[in-house]
């Protein structure tokens, strides 16, 4: 089976049937444009004992496994999560931050933020309200144009917020909750079509925000100098390091052009308030 | 139905226009394995060098450029930690000799362009073995955890003390006393090896090009693990090739005489030739009629021919797995005596059982 994210392709295999209908419901609408994968990754149950007491199963890229296995039942977030995984470890030829992207009228804008910290529950919400989304997960940034593509993936959402973005959009298309995981309780929302996808172009990073929950918190807005921005943006960034100069002048790059902040927010509506009249140009 | 054999690998390394005819989908199986063989950089940098690089899909360079950014920045990694760790051991006068992967970057030699180092050789004096170890263990260098088993196989047996790795950069330092198992009663005079060390790059003291060329034959032909022997033996013939001059067999026949691992030399120029079509040397001739058997025919066109087939999916078959047993049964048999081999095999064996039943990480310390 091939999985088609747009810019990485997987060929997947499993000896867990149940995720199939899983993988369809998410990317099933994906039209390939070649059988050419990127990736070859498999979710396979482990030893032989495993298979009947407490089952496991473990993520491969090729003949790899790069994690500890996992309880059974949290085969598909394994499979999710491998795929992070492979296009951190593996593709040098972009910057990668770790990052929400969303987009609006042709211009971007970044969420790079550590867990806990609400960006997954702020794209959904706004991926959902008009933004088109372009990754929860990873900025994939062209080094030499600077521009940020878009990857056809789900948003991965975690524990109170699962229900939150389904009481928001009750017609929003979700997975099965899969309980007790190392990040809490995951659900993934699918939140756009292949074909509305396919209409994405690399778009223009207008600013980076670094977002933060706090509950209850009214809207509190810090610019950000460029060398903070720099700061913040290569530890974000899962390859950085590895780019050397390359690394170093993209993120120069985005950090001149683009404008800068770090919020504190207890409410969506209030970011997307900010986002459009104070952000977006 | 398998696309590539060991041999269609080893055309492709020394006739890379030979790629151009390949389809996406070939590329796209050939691409795993040669990533797995760790050769996708150093594929990357033969295209480049005939020109045949730009006139691939972008699929094809996408991954290739790939990997040589990750092979470039090893690359740096490795100068900048050879030049920290020369300053640090400065201090008690020690001039470590680099070895292998670090050799070969140091001295930019051909083998060097998009070589993949998964950790820094380097050779000391055993005497100085505890202060080089202390030193760098009071400047960020630790000790990876491993089994209380595996700790004494290190510090009684082999070469090399337990890896150390570094507590910000995550490198791996292998350090070694010597270039073989002393248990095996086949360690290597050192001082002749020490005495030949030259100085690259101006501060780098590393193994002349005949003793590295003889460390790495002992390395591949000794070893019971042949994962990266594909690559050692292309590694090889490369030295060889850039090398090879009459000064260069000269030091060669002689150290190999010296260490006693003339057979081992006699397997690698064999090999090599039938494999990547090296040239035979002149000192070829007069191994062969010392080493040429049935038994080493049999070992080299049966055994070696086979194992040292990359270890992938895509090009396992039943003959090569057999090959890679042998070699691994083999290996264990050079390293150790039968005692100690046989309670070695059976510690290995039961702990591979028990992750085969419960789980891969049973015995992980977390």
């Amino acid at each position: 089976m091939l999985i088609n994210t747009g810019a990485y392709s997987f060929r997947v295999n499993t000896d867990k049937k149940e995720i199939t209908p899983i993988i369809d419901s998410l990317y099933g609408d994906c039209v390939n444009k070649s059988d050419l994968a990127d990736f070859k990754i498999k979710v396979l149950s482990t030893s032989i004992l495993r298979r009947f007491l407490k089952p496991q199963v473990s993520f491969f890229c090729d003949q790899h496994t790069p994690f500890k296995p996992l309880p059974a039942s949290q085969a598909y977030p394994l499979l999710e999560w491998g795929m992070n995984w492979c296009i951190a470890t593996h593709d040098h030829t972009r910057l990668l931050v770790h990052a929400a992207v969303l987009v609006r009228d042709g211009q971007a804008i970044i969420f790079p933020a550590s867990p806990g910290s609400g960006k997954s529950t702020l794209t959904a919400y706004h991926a959902l309200s008009g933004w088109s989304l372009y990754s929860d997960e990873m900025a994939v940034i062209d080094l030499k144009t600077g521009l940020v593509e878009p990857v056809y993936r789900p948003v991965c959402l975690k524990n109170d917020s699962i229900d939150l973005v389904k009481k928001w959009f009750p017609d929003s298309i979700f997975t099965p909750i899969w309980r007790d995981t190392q990040k809490g309780d995951v659900a993934h929302l699918k939140a756009l079509k292949w074909s509305e996808h396919a209409c994405l172009r690399p778009a223009k990073i207008i600013a980076v925000v670094f977002p933060k929950y706090v509950k209850d918190k009214e809207l509190t807005i810090f610019k950000l100098n460029q060398l903070q921005g720099f700061e913040t943006l290569s530890k974000n960034s899962f390859n950085y390091s590895t780019l050397g100069e390359s690394g170093f002048n993209a993120v120069d790059r985005l950090i001149r052009h683009a404008k800068l902040f770090e919020i504190e927010y207890g409410s969506l509506e209030d970011v997307s308030e900010f986002l459009a009249e104070d952000v977006l140009i | 139905m398998r696309t590539f054999c060991v041999d269609d690998l080893a055309k492709f390394l020394i006739e890379p226009v030979l790629m151009n005819q390949l389809t996406l989908k070939q590329w796209e199986e050939l691409i795993l394995i040669f990533r797995e063989s760790k050769l996708l950089a150093s594929v990357y940098h033969l295209l480049i060098k005939n020109d045949d690089f730009e006139s691939k899909h972008n699929y094809v360079k996408r991954h290739l450029r790939s990997a040589f950014v990750h092979a470039d920045r090893q690359r740096r990694q490795v100068i900048y930690e050879c030049g920290a760790i020369n300053a640090l051991l400065c201090k008690i006068n020690v001039s470590p000799i680099y070895l292998k992967g670090a050799n070969y970057i140091l001295r930019g030699s051909c083998n060097s362009l998009g070589r993949i180092v998964s950790d820094i050789d380097l050779l000391v004096p055993k005497t100085e073995l505890d202060k080089v170890e202390a030193l760098l263990k009071n400047n960020l260098w630790k000790s990876e955890v491993i089994s209380d088993y595996d700790e004494k196989y290190y510090r009684e047996w082999a070469h090399e003390i337990p890896p150390l790795i570094h507590i910000l950069r995550d490198t791996v330092l292998d350090v070694h006393h010597n270039l073989y198992l002393p248990i095996s009663g086949r360690a290597l005079d050192i001082s002749l090896f020490e005495s030949g060390a030259i100085v690259v790059g101006e501060q780098y003291s590393v193994l002349n090009s005949a003793d590295s060329v003889l460390h790495s034959i002992i390395h591949l032909f000794m070893n019971e693990d042949f994962t990266n022997s594909f690559r050692d033996l292309f590694d090889l013939s490369l030295l060889i090739t850039e090398y090879g001059n009459d000064e260069f067999w000269d030091r060669l026949s002689f150290i190999a005489s010296q260490s006693g691992y003339e057979k081992e030399v006699y397997y690698c120029l064999k090999i090599s030739n039938q494999l990547f079509q090296l040239p035979k040397p002149l000192i070829y001739e007069g191994l062969e009629v010392r080493f040429k058997s049935i038994f080493t025919d049999f070992f080299i066109n049966s055994i070696i021919s086979r194992a040292i087939t990359p270890k992938h999916t895509l090009l396992d078959t039943f003959t090569i797995r057999l090959a890679r047993f042998y070699i691994f049964i083999r290996g264990h048999c050079l390293k150790m005596p039968p005692h100690i081999l046989i309670s070695h095999l059976i510690i290995k064996s039961f702990k591979a059982s028990v992750e085969a039943i419960i789980g891969k990480h049973y015995f992980d310390k977390d």
